[in-house]
């Protein structure tokens, strides 16, 4: 996992325009700008690490847990905002088919 | 209303004024930093910039680091040093074999697979030919090299740097041409043959139509208490619309005072709704007239993806492309072309790029509706991994020594397959292969390869007739048991997600 790879990812959201209108933006944005500091920390605590040598694995570990945490939350709200997008369309196509059917309905009844 | 703006036709090249002085401006600072970089680096220090910028923090978080020119350069090492100690023979299949022993020794040397380097051998060709130019044009002597690596090094960042500029641009345009198919902001003539997409709707119209069309229309007639509600930045109708119940005010009379009261009701919610969500409706835009636009620029214009082209000198753009590609050809039902493309994406990156096959299959099928092209993909698929993997074969294949056959086809990808040489990056795996017993890393190296096509089975035969569930469970154990391609998944599932939305 890298930046060139994430960043390609979270530009093809914008390929589904339908589906990020669905997302909770304020979570996603408070995700997003959450990713500056556990890059920002991996890149420094690297150097300690393996320049300096007065830190260790553990600290670039957390780093990368917190990242992929928060990158986690804005593919599960993506799906979420899928299964919206898809679930909002079957039930606009049951309505229509609802009221197309008692539509060829009312005659006979009447 | 924005609707009717972004269903205007347009032309993927067409930018307004104003983008295409921005797109003009950034390619002309960008190929200004590709080749003023090196050179400056070289003259002010006397180093190449790859000994700047290898193994450091910034690299392992932006890059793959061995998806770079500095370990191709490795690779040519090889190459090239058996070139010299072979020139004699002249047989050109056997100057390849100088990179059997970066795969067969113990550790082994150079992690990418042999085609890799027959890829980018135009581009080493062509910088040796340079400096031997810049050579005779100082010295005054034809035969005359600089002999000073560090220049040629630099003529590669410089040519490298340019290759990735080109390939950025047409990943840029791809995505933006994808974009403007999903999106339908691009005008495509339906007939059966391009598109046979036949929605519930469709026999009450009769008529073929693309599913962006139908969605769009649905999207119209949707309930205003599933409507998105930050639908209006990207041109979907919103609150201030009249939602379908009330439109079908006159279907609705012969229901009696139930419905007349459901209607009140609903009346009166709309009018709440109006009053307090009606204003962003006006006309609130994207800073670019289109969203395909838009996604051109968030990715030509990105600084992260300009610094890993130009100052890490990284490849991982072709990946894109490829994979951009993929899709873009399944889309347009070009089964042999996707599947030739998948495999080779497969070669490089190995075994997980596999299981997108379902999904091409699946987008193939849907656009020609048969069952042959599924057929014919996944045979366009054996047959092209079993050229590319008898080819890498044969360029490092070594007579003297005994062996299974099937270890020369795995040799080259067991660094890949294996987890082994693990560098520290954002993903969690490398982390892990640190702290687990030796004696059960080949445990858990097959656990991890092996459980995304365990589950694959069981949830294509159940969900067949779901992609968007399919690929949904598949990617997510690939996400997660994942390294260096971690994000390659991610990027596939939110693809196929907006590519099934489309089709289904």
């Amino acid at each position: 996992m890298n930046l060139h790879d994430s960043v390609f990812a979270l530009i093809t959201l914008l390929l589904s325009p339908q589906t990020i209108a669905r997302m909770d933006l304020q979570r996603v944005s408070v995700a997003l700008l959450a990713l500056i500091v556990p890059i920002s920390l991996f890149i420094m605590d690297s150097w300690l690490w393996l320049n300096t040598g007065s830190g260790n694995a553990n600290y670039l570990y957390f780093q990368c847990l917190a990242f992929t945490a928060f990158l986690g939350t804005i593919l599960l709200e993506f799906v979420f905002a899928s299964v919206k997008r898809d679930k909002a369309l079957r039930l606009t196509e049951k309505n229509m088919k609802l009221s197309k059917y008692e539509k060829h309905l009312s005659p006979n009844t009447q | 209303m924005e609707t009717s703006e972004a269903s205007k036709p347009e032309h993927p090249t067409s930018f307004s004024k104003k983008s295409a002085f921005f797109f003009r401006y950034v390619t002309v600072f960008r190929f200004f930093i590709a080749v003023l970089l090196p050179i400056t680096t070289l003259l002010l220090t006397g180093q190449n910039l790859s000994q700047f910028n290898h193994n450091t923090g910034w690299s392992y978080a932006f890059i793959h680091p061995e998806h770079t020119l500095r370990n191709l350069r490795e690779g040519q090492f090889f190459l090239d040093h058996y070139k010299s100690r072979n020139s004699i023979k002249g047989i050109r299949l056997e100057q390849f074999q100088g990179l059997q022993n970066a795969y067969r020794s113990e550790r082994g040397f150079f992690h990418l697979p042999p085609l890799s380097l027959v890829v980018f051998q135009p581009f080493f060709l062509l910088s040796k030919s340079l400096n031997y130019t810049l050579s005779s044009i100082i010295s005054g002597d034809q035969n005359a090299t600089l002999y000073s690596s560090n220049i040629i090094f630099c003529i590669q960042e410089v040519l490298f740097g340019i290759l990735f500029i080109l390939i950025d641009m047409k990943v840029a345009y791809l995505l933006m041409n994808l974009s403007q198919k999903l999106c339908n902001l691009r005008s495509e003539r339906v007939t059966s043959s391009n598109c046979n997409y036949k929605g519930d709707f469709a026999g009450l119209t009769s008529i073929f139509r693309p599913f962006e069309s139908y969605e769009r229309e649905m999207e119209l007639q949707m309930d205003c208490l599933i409507r998105p509600e930050n639908g209006y930045l990207f041109g979907m109708p919103t609150l201030g619309n009249e939602p379908s119940f009330a439109q079908n005010e006159d279907e609705t009379k012969s229901n009696g005072a139930d419905s007349d009261e459901k209607k009140v009701e609903q009346k009166e919610y709309i009018q709440m709704n109006k009053t307090e969500a009606s204003l962003p409706s006006v006309s609130i835009t994207l800073p670019f007239s289109s969203i395909s636009t838009c996604i051109f620029f968030v990715y030509y214009c990105n600084p992260i993806i300009i610094a890993s082209s130009i100052y890490f000198h990284s490849f991982q753009g072709l990946f894109h492309f490829v994979y951009v590609a993929i899709l873009l050809r399944a889309y347009n039902g070009n089964a042999p072309l996707a599947a030739l493309l998948l495999s080779l994406w497969n070669y490089f990156e190995g075994l997980y790029p596999m299981l997108h096959m379902v999904s091409v299959i699946l987008l193939v099928s849907r656009r020609h509706n048969t069952q042959k092209s599924a057929m014919g993909s996944i045979g366009y698929f054996c047959l092209w991994s079993f050229f590319l993997f008898y080819i890498s074969n044969a360029l490092i294949k070594d007579d003297s020594k005994d062996g299974a056959i099937w270890m020369d086809w795995v040799h080259p990808h067991s660094h890949n397959l294996g987890y082994n040489g693990l560098h520290p990056s954002l993903g969690v795996l490398w982390y892990f292969f640190i702290q687990v017993f030796f004696r059960f890393t080949d445990f858990f190296v097959i656990l991890f390869k092996a459980i995304p096509c365990v589950f694959l089975v069981p949830l294509s035969l159940r969900l067949w007739r779901y992609p968007l569930e399919l690929v949904r469970q598949v990617s997510y154990y690939s996400i997660c048991l994942t390294n260096w391609l971690l994000f390659l998944q991610i990027d596939s599932f939110f693809m196929i997600i907006s590519l099934y939305h489309c089709h289904s």
